[in-house]
């Protein structure tokens, strides 16, 4: 490997721009220009914001490889997510593997099993081998403690210290039962994990599932027959589901299937997220998801800037959802 | 925008210490050792001292000087398309559960099943920490991965067709898998079969153990493929994704229009496939039987469900993450290790078997 100094910065017509160049633009030392860009030693405001300046103008970019030579980055994050089997939490991380890898730095990805010891294992001082956390939360995550660069993404409040980035919950589950339309009972199909994230205001029988597999949906459906059939005393006959998942909802469309109900004649079915999946079902699902390249890009940035001292607030960033109807409601 | 290293005003050269921590929270150096790298429990008051001290100088590990002293990353690599398809994503699952086994962290690199980015991936610097490399490789053929400068780590391919080249790898026996498939086709009448694939396009079809396969346990029912390149039918997809398994249905039909079996080669191809093969008015599988390959969990619960060859994933995961830590162990004689770890068969309602 060459020397860092000659893999620094960003190829141009002119070659690398470096520190080196930076530094003159802005008429600092290198080693100035090296504590803003790492984040470290003292710095007047005023020097910095030259410094920045100069760095936006020459297109400067520094290389994580090298960054970690010259600092104590690895230029590896975590992300840390209860597990990569479902397609909704697929879709995130190969969005922030995507978003990390524009940006020079590698995932490590770390299955917590909606664990909250595995969760305090990743988010403890020090833990591993990475520079910071992104963390897509299990519902019993336990308060992040200070001084983890962390950022949590998905649809769970943490804890206000922290930055997050969020897909709202609620907001998605509603507009997913009004996708659904009115007519007939509203059941939500929820992991054991996340039923707690259903709305008391929507009035939905929540049909618990063991996770948000297809199979535990499948299954879970199937058990509950006679609501889905031909309802129960306390509610009237299904007609409207709505899912916490894609992998979920294709279990359910499976499941309503055996029962011989048709989707969307008998039942109008909408998935909240979704993955890739639900636009290849029969009948095509439809998705009220959040929009996760967005989610992954904002995320990632706000962890870098923690990373490089550029900006540490605890920001609070919602991302839009994007509501996609398809057959199974009846478009 | 101040952050603590600013406030303590910290540089390189002066960083806050182990040592300083221990001081500041009045604790023995390996204590806060203990605290921070979780090796060893420490009582709750005492780690909450630690933490405390940790926060208040700023305390950042150095993680390149870990690294060094114990010489070991101790984290792989895993190199596959995109985690967003079926297959690959139960397969990080299956590696990372592995890898965790052995207390070892995943790194997870997407090629999108790039010919050439799967060629240069292996000296990718956000690889450089790890270990070794777990390869779901799906556009090298052997004289791509012959060429590939050695990196100096082990290097396992999994999954792939390339099965007999320069590399350890794990792989269910190809040859028979394919077997299994045309003599499903063969039993259940099927005599005019496609193969959707997104190998790649410049290995003739003899070349793959799993197409030999297909085409023998075809020939054992009289059904014949071809031998002649201009008579095979296989359709090559661009990518291993639902999409593009959905778009070579149009195509499928255009040149074979009384195809009566289709072979997708993954199964993201297949269930794309079933969602074409839907929208142009074919059923499955009375007009067309549909095989796929992986088993991953949507499989069983298509409509109708779909027949697949399990690829024992977990299985594959595990031993691969093995074979890392053997070569790193040089515990392994130097030829490259191919284990066969099994296959099985599952018939599902796209080839008729009862629900």
């Amino acid at each position: 490997m060459p020397p860092a100094e000659h893999r620094t910065g960003r190829k141009r017509s002119t070659g690398w721009v470096t520190m080196a160049d930076v530094a003159v633009r802005a008429g600092v030392s290198k080693k100035t220009v090296s504590a803003v860009v790492n984040g470290v030693g003292q710095v007047s405001r005023r020097t910095e914001a030259r410094v920045r300046a100069a760095i936006e103008e020459l297109g400067f970019l520094p290389n994580p490889a090298a960054r970690s030579l010259n600092s104590r980055r690895a230029g590896v994050i975590t992300l840390a997510l209860p597990h990569l089997g479902s397609g909704d939490l697929a879709a995130i991380a190969s969005a922030v593997i995507a978003a990390a890898e524009t940006a020079g730095v590698g995932v490590v990805v770390e299955p917590t099993g909606g664990d909250p010891a595995r969760e305090g294992d990743v988010l403890r001082p020090g833990a591993g081998i990475t520079d910071g956390v992104l963390l897509i939360p299990s519902r019993r995550t336990l308060p992040v403690l200070p001084g983890v660069p962390v950022v949590v993404i998905g649809d769970r409040v943490v804890q206000p210290t922290v930055a997050q980035v969020v897909a709202p919950a609620e907001a998605s589950i509603t507009a997913a039962a009004e996708v659904t339309g009115e007519a007939g009972g509203l059941v939500v199909v929820a992991a054991e994990e996340d039923a707690d994230l259903v709305p008391a205001s929507l009035g939905a029988t929540v049909v618990r599932a063991e996770d948000a597999s297809a199979g535990a949906a499948f299954r879970a459906v199937v058990a509950d027959r006679a609501l889905f059939v031909t309802g129960t005393p306390n509610s009237p006959r299904v007609g409207r589901v709505v899912t916490l998942g894609g992998g979920s909802a294709i279990g359910v469309a499976h499941a309503l299937g055996t029962l011989g109900l048709d989707i969307p004649a008998d039942v109008r079915l909408a998935a909240v997220g979704g993955g890739g999946e639900p636009a290849f079902a029969d009948p095509p699902i439809t998705t009220v998801a959040p929009d996760v390249r967005k989610l992954a890009e904002i995320a990632v940035a706000r962890l870098l800037g923690h990373l490089d001292g550029s900006d540490r607030t605890a920001h609070y960033d919602e991302v839009g959802l994007l509501v996609t109807r398809r057959a199974s409601t009846g478009s | 925008m101040h952050g603590y290293d600013r406030r303590v005003g910290r540089t390189a050269s002066d960083a806050v210490t182990l040592r300083q921590v221990a001081e500041r929270a009045g604790v023995s150096i390996r204590t806060v050792s203990n605290v921070v790298t979780g090796a060893v429990p420490v009582r709750d008051a005492t780690r909450i001292r630690v933490e405390q001290a940790v926060e208040e100088l700023g305390y950042r590990p150095n993680v390149a000087a870990r690294r060094l002293r114990s010489g070991r990353a101790q984290a792989i690599g895993l190199v596959l398309p995109d985690v967003t398809v079926p297959y690959f994503r139960e397969f990080a699952d299956d590696v990372f559960a592995a890898a965790r086994a052995h207390g070892l962290a995943v790194v997870v690199e997407q090629t999108r099943g790039d010919r050439d980015r799967e060629r240069s991936v292996l000296a990718e610097p956000r690889l450089r920490h790890v270990d070794g490399i777990v390869f779901a490789s799906v556009a090298l053929d052997q004289d791509d991965l012959a060429a590939m400068p050695p990196t100096g780590r082990p290097v396992v391919l999994a999954g792939a067709s390339a099965f007999d080249g320069p590399l350890d790898a794990v792989a269910p026996d190809q040859y028979a898998a394919g077997h299994a498939v045309g003599d499903l086709f063969g039993r259940i009448g099927r005599s005019r079969p496609v193969i959707v694939s997104a190998d790649s396009q410049r290995s003739p079809l003899r070349a793959s153990e799993r197409y030999r396969g297909f085409i023998d346990g075809l020939g054992d029912h009289g059904v014949g493929f071809g031998d002649a390149a201009a008579d095979q039918a296989v359709l090559r997809c661009s990518a291993v994704t639902l999409e593009a398994g959905r778009a070579s249905v149009a195509a499928v039909l255009d040149r074979w229009p009384d195809v009566d079996a289709i072979f997708a080669n993954a199964d993201a191809l297949a269930l794309g496939v079933l969602r074409g093969l839907h929208d142009a008015g074919r059923r499955v599988p009375e007009d067309v039987a549909l095989v796929g390959f992986g088993n991953v969990e949507y499989a069983a619960h298509s409509r109708p469900t779909l027949t697949t060859v399990d690829t024992s994933r977990a299985a594959a995961a595990q031993a691969a993450v093995e074979l890392i830590l053997q070569r790193r162990d040089a515990t392994l004689p130097p030829a490259p290790q191919h284990l066969d770890i099994g296959f099985t068969l599952v018939e599902r309602e796209s080839t008729g078997a009862a629900r």
